[in-house]
């Protein structure tokens, strides 16, 4: 038992470049703008919505939160959007960090407390919480850190998590003939476009494709393999999630963000090289 | 370490025993249930009436009534065990198209498709769940 988790330890602490961290700094405190204001712009307007139809999640009915009245959604999104414009310049690292990471939160709970819950999300505020813990880095950092090892293996944990976990959700709310039913037609019914139309032609094709999905899921943790395995499946995982988008209009933004994670970011940094290192694999 | 450890089983727990609402640590059930191949799909659906007589239908969508159609149905046992909540989405739309007249009542519907083996039948059907009238 100690040397498996000393094995954990060492391979989760192993250091990684503290240029990827500022990278993905940017992106994710860069990204927090495009969720806010344009992809997922719906949450802004629950301001518009009366507190009488305000739902709570278990996490705002246990802690004081306010309720989301116009002022209350419009604070948090000043909060928020100052304190990620900061952090995406790499200016104030913790202190600006950690606002993002608690307004976000509250962004959430305004987000989530009306009757759905999106489940795109989990990776990027392991992202969020686990950034402001490595302090300053550059773009052009040439050290490494165990902290940036850590935080950044957090995230591509938390990434693998919500594509394995999620397989099992489906075997526990959907039972183990999920990929035999017809959650993908259900699905075409209520947000299909005329790519759909032509797909209702073929239900061999959408129940193989279910299986297919379960069999992705499962594998995911493959992603934590280093080398081509990894490349090779995140391939995968971003044509998956292109397709779902083409097909069913839904995307998982957040979540296909933090495949960032899995990139070697810090070879942007060296901008010209980039060409001649490309063949290198990243640890 | 502690702290990865505990966000790992929180979330591992949270697959297995929790529901949506232990956000974020809830399962990751995004189109984990099962439809039966001969079942059936339903959908929300809103129809208002305005002050001028006419009654049309209104798109579900936070650009009309400030929540997504899956938040509306979502919440619809509250809207059938109280339908002056129906109200609020009234409300709603006259903030975001104050030159339309006012909304005067709003019916609830619930869109039903049918599918055979997998594949949708028939025309769909209609059953009025909540009503609200000013």
């Amino acid at each position: 038992m100690d040397t498996l988790t000393g094995a954990v330890r060492r391979r989760w602490f192993d250091p990684l470049p503290l240029a990827r961290i500022a990278w993905l700094r940017t992106f994710f405190y860069s990204f927090v703008f495009v969720d806010v204001l344009l992809t997922t712009s719906w949450v802004a307007r629950h301001g518009a919505v009366s507190t009488e139809l305000y739902d709570p999640l278990f996490i705002g009915r246990v802690l004081p939160l306010p309720q989301p009245t116009r002022a209350v959604v419009v604070l948090t999104a000043l909060v928020l959007l100052s304190a990620a414009g900061i952090a995406a310049a790499g200016r104030l690292p913790r202190l600006a960090g950690s606002v993002v990471a608690v307004a976000y939160s509250l962004w959430m709970v305004i987000a989530f407390s009306y009757g759905k819950v999106d489940h795109d999300r989990f990776a990027f505020l392991v992202a969020l919480c686990v950034l402001p813990t490595v302090g300053r880095a550059h773009w052009r950092d040439r050290g490494a850190s165990e902290a940036a090892g850590w935080a950044i293996r957090s995230i591509q944990v938390a990434v693998v998590l919500a594509y394995f976990l999620a397989a099992f959700a489906k075997l526990r709310f959907g039972g183990l003939n999920w990929a035999t039913g017809a959650t993908l037609a259900r699905a075409l019914v209520r947000k299909g476009n005329w790519i759909s139309q032509q797909l209702f032609e073929m239900p061999g094709l959408l129940r193989a494709t279910q299986f297919g999905i379960i069999a992705f899921e499962l594998a995911s943790p493959l992603l934590l393999v280093r080398g081509r395995v990894r490349y090779a499946f995140l391939t995968l995982a971003v044509l998956f999630h292109a397709v779902t988008f083409l097909t069913i209009s839904i995307i998982f933004l957040p979540h296909v963000v933090c495949l960032l994670a899995f990139l070697p970011l810090e070879r942007l940094g060296r901008a010209p090289a980039l060409g001649q290192r490309r063949a290198a694999v990243a640890r | 370490m502690l702290a990865t450890a505990a966000v790992v089983a929180l979330v591992v727990v949270g697959t297995f025993w929790g529901q949506d609402d232990h956000f974020p640590f809830g399962p990751h059930r995004m189109f984990s249930t099962r439809n039966e191949l001969n079942g059936r799909v339903n959908s929300a659906q809103l129809s208002f009436t305005f002050a001028d007589g006419s009654v049309r239908p209104v798109v579900i969508d936070s650009h009309t009534v400030g929540l997504r159609r899956a938040e509306v149905e979502g919440l619809e046992d509250h809207f059938v065990a109280r339908p002056q909540l129906l109200r609020h989405l009234a409300d709603t739309y006259g903030v975001f198209n104050p030159s339309e007249p006012e909304v005067v009542a709003v019916k609830l519907v619930e869109r039903i498709t049918d599918l055979e083996r997998g594949v949708p039948v028939g025309r769909p059907t209609s059953r009025v769940v909540a009503t609200w009238t000013r």
